[in-house]
């Protein structure tokens, strides 16, 4: 039987310890949570972070597709407009993936969204046939998103300065359409579809005959009550940190770690293509919003830092419990976000380092230190 | 997919060891198990000895367990990438790429999202779905022979400028029915069709087919590393006439050799089916499995010289993955309402199939290319399954033979983590085709050596019925 060398030494311990007149009581019957009333906290989540972020998502996907469509109207505009639209509405998504559960997860909008790798070879197929560029025929061969909007607009970290041919003007057309409708699904699965009162987001919706499953924010704000998923408040806190801790890992270990790994081994060809969004270097700031989305989830607003923390964050319960530890998770998160920042840009041309090295150290030291959050259960 | 995982707080530890040196317990094992806050694990909470995991939310599922650590964590994050991100119709990419042409999911992750039990397109598109599907369609020919274009599986998908094997649809008929004391419930029965046959068309009445959703990937590891013996011991006392029991393993054969299975819900895999799944399930060609799924179709000439499209290393990335997830820890183990579900569920019998407690062998166990998992070993753990195959009754007869296992017959499904489904995959479809829409119709659809259980919660009060359900939510 293989044991934990530390399993192993508690045993012998607790035999050494002499174990007289045991009574074989359980642990009492309580929940294991935090012993703390977290509603104001879960509000402020829901309405300043989360609600936030996908609804200037929603906003900016808008815009972007209002600057596609400018450009199909007038092509000699260039694409300057439409690929800086594209870079902003990148940062509320990259600030939502802390907490890439629910809608995002539950409607597979997620890989909708974001799909990586891009499959160039049956963009290419499609783009070279006659089929009709419609949403159902994007749909069903899975080629659609940020990345397949950023391959046709961008060339080398800037804007593609040749002509987009006609079917490709096309399907960046429908492709950005298709993004833009995922990103109004997702906003709407998290408010509700009684709530919805944006015009072009119903005048989507009666096109697509789009069904709203959700109204994901009263999981989270009757959290505790009859028809929540979550048994208790403490539950929904988890899921908060859980998500903080899920995209620490996956930028350190996977995003960043991933092609560094692979360049490492010698196979410098295979892990460019490994990066995502090196179509237009925007990498750098796709992780840098990623752990802004923890710092977001965690001080209870967008763009708020310790010292402009909402006083209903999980920040401040911390803080109430263990100010030294608000403090360890606050300076990691401020050096992970700047150890990714002090990468060389573009990453795909610098992926491996001292810099990338101390950026991956840094997200897997934020999630082990996120990690210590539950260690203030009671 | 993190290392959010039981950590050793050695303050907590020497506090508890204070306590336990002034009170005087002891535990019921030789381990001591510390929960994130620092305090010991029950033994009840334990589903997986050290590989459980104390986790409540969306991610449960999809947790290393505590020792994946160094180079086990670097070659667990590159499976969990394996596993998630969708290959590419590249035929030439053999790191990201080979899918289809024929193919079902275009990623793992597609159907097992967080490793678990994606909702499928059978439910939110009425079968087939629109780019990918989120279930399996087994297909063979009323004698049990397979049809020689279409193959075992058919692959309801296909890259742009292939055809699809076929589509599937669904229909359903529903049923009410009425609990002792009042209480309503009801049973959909699914009809199945296929559509759109790539080739020749096949007539209903020359069909069978057997549509499976996703099951959800939880303790895979530890199912690989069951003690065999002990498996051979049950399936020799599971023989309970009085309730109409007796269990039987399933036995299959590969390349002349018998295995005992133990996965997938007919009991007939003997491995995590990693090859198999990227073959069949993707279209993505490997060592073992070399030709592409629709290989002699005529359509297929184009893709039949591409050769291996991801490499053995890479497949046992995604098998150390799956071996190495932590279990979800059981919740609320000492409420009053999940106690009294727990008698409930030992009073309807349901124990003598869903086994509450196993154990794992002691030698260690080995991945496809011969990686060593040894922290697997010698644990208690408790699967709620006795992994042996059971007379189901004719309303789940689908009538499609596997190994040993007839059409009626299914491996008892392991329990463990069934409880957080709702929360990593938001919904409750339960059973091989997701026809169970909660816990309580899951339940109403066993028949055969399943009926005693079932007439047993039936004549319960709602009380107690609610109280099993409260308990198979901890799980």
């Amino acid at each position: 039987m293989k044991k934990n060398r530390l399993f192993l030494v508690l045993s012998v311990l607790c035999v050494g310890i002499g174990l007289a007149g045991c009574d074989d009581s359980k642990t009492e019957a309580t929940e294991d949570g935090y012993g703390y009333e977290f509603t104001s906290v879960i509000d402020t989540y829901i309405d300043d972070v989360v609600l936030n972020t996908y609804t200037d998502m929603k906003d900016k996907a808008t815009t972007l597709y209002e600057a596609v469509k400018a450009y199909e109207a007038n092509p000699s505009i260039g694409l300057t407009n439409v690929c800086a639209t594209w870079r902003a509405l990148r940062i509320p998504w990259e600030q939502s993936e802390g907490f890439l559960f629910g809608p995002a997860a539950l409607l597979s909008l997620d890989p909708s969204l974001d799909s990586w790798p891009l499959d160039k070879t049956q963009l290419q197929s499609i783009i070279d046939s006659n089929i009709a560029l419609t949403k159902d025929a994007i749909a069903s061969s899975n080629v659609h998103g940020f990345h397949t909007i950023e391959y046709l607009i961008f060339k080398d970290g800037s804007p593609r300065t040749t002509t987009l041919s006609v079917r490709e003007l096309s399907y960046l057309v429908v492709a950005t359409e298709y993004l833009r409708n995922d990103t109004y699904e997702l906003w709407a699965n998290w408010i509700g579809e009684s709530n919805i009162t944006d015009s072009k987001v119903l005048a989507a919706f009666a096109e697509d005959e789009t069904e709203i499953k959700y109204n994901f924010s009263t999981q989270f704000k009757n959290a505790g009550n009859a028809g929540s998923i979550f048994l208790s408040q403490s539950d929904a806190i988890d899921q908060i940190i859980d998500g903080c801790i899920d995209i620490a890992s996956e930028v350190g270990s996977q995003k960043i770690g991933g092609p560094n790994a692979t360049a490492k081994k010698g196979d410098t060809e295979q892990a460019v293509l490994d990066v995502e969004s090196w179509y237009s270097w925007n990498s750098i700031d796709d992780y840098a919003n990623n752990i802004v989305s923890i710092r977001n989830s965690y001080f209870g607003g967008r763009n708020k830092t310790a010292a402009t923390a909402n006083a209903n964050s999980i920040s401040a319960f911390v803080k109430s419990k263990n100010a030294a530890l608000d403090t360890e998770i606050t300076n990691a998160i401020e050096t992970t976000i700047n150890s990714i920042n002090a990468m060389d840009h573009p990453f795909r041309n610098n992926l491996t380092g001292t810099k990338v090295d101390a950026a991956i150290d840094a997200c897997s030291n934020l999630e082990t230190i996120l990690t210590k959050i539950k260690t203030l259960k009671n | 997919m993190t290392n959010r995982v039981c950590t050793i707080w050695l303050l907590s530890v020497g506090l508890l060891l204070c306590m336990m040196a002034l009170n005087g317990c002891k535990t019921d094992s030789d381990d001591i198990i510390l929960k994130p806050n620092g305090k010991a694990a029950d033994p009840a909470e334990l589903s997986a000895g050290t590989s459980t995991v104390f986790m409540t939310s969306a991610f449960a599922y999809d947790t290393p367990a505590s020792w994946v650590t160094g180079s086990l964590s670097t070659r667990f994050y590159s499976g969990d990438q394996l596993y998630d991100n969708p290959r590419i119709a590249d035929q030439n990419d053999q790191t990201q790429g080979g899918l289809g042409p024929l193919y079902v999911g275009f990623s793992c992750g597609s159907c097992h999202k967080n490793a678990g039990r994606s909702y499928p397109t059978l439910f939110s598109e009425g079968g087939s779905g629109t780019g990918f599907s989120g279930q399996l369609v087994f297909i063979c020919k009323q004698n049990g022979t397979f049809f020689r274009q279409y193959g075992r599986v058919l692959q309801d998908q296909a890259i742009f400028g292939t055809k699809a094997e076929g589509k599937l649809s669904v229909t359903y008929t529903e049923t009410e029915y009425k609990f002792p004391d009042g209480e309503k419930y009801a049973l959909v029965k699914p009809t199945y069709k296929i559509t759109e046959w790539y080739a020749d068309s096949i007539a209903p009445e020359d069909l069978i087919i057997d549509v499976r959703i996703p099951l959800r990937h939880v303790g895979m590891g530890q199912i690989m590393a069951l003690d065999l013996d002990e498996l051979k011991k049950l399936a020799a006392a599971s023989n309970y006439p009085e309730y109409g029991i007796s269990g039987k393993m399933n036995i299959i054969t590969e390349r002349n050799k018998s295995y005992i299975g133990v996965g997938g819900n007919k009991a007939q895999h003997a491995d995590l089916t990693v090859e198999l799944g990227f073959s069949s399930d993707l279209g993505v060609t490997s060592d073992r499995y070399p030709l592409e799924v629709g290989y002699g179709q005529s359509q297929q000439l184009g893709y039949s010289h591409y050769g291996i499209q991801i490499s053995t290393h890479d497949m046992e990335d995604v098998d150390l993955y799956l071996s190495s997830l932590g279990v979800p820890a059981r919740r609320n183990v000492n409420n009053a309402a999940v106690k009294q579900g727990e008698a409930n569920f030992y009073a309807a019998k349901c124990y003598l199939c869903h086994t509450p407690t196993l154990h794992t062998r002691q030698d260690a166990i080995s991945l496809l290319n011969g990686t060593s998992l040894p922290w697997l070993s010698g644990q208690t753990i408790h699967p709620y399954s006795d992994f042996l195959l059971h007379d189901m009754g004719s309303g789940l007869d689908s009538h499609y033979r596997s190994g040993l296992a007839a059409g009626y017959e299914w491996r008892t499904t392991p329990l463990w983590g069934i409880g957080l489904q709702e929360t990593v995959n938001g919904h409750t479809r339960f059973l091989h085709d997701g026809r169970a829409r909660n816990f309580t119709e899951a339940i109403m659809w066993h028949d055969g050596e399943g009926a005693v259980s079932r007439e047993l919660f039936r004549r319960m009060s709602k009380d107690d019925r609610d109280a099993l359900l409260t308990f198979l939510r901890s799980l």
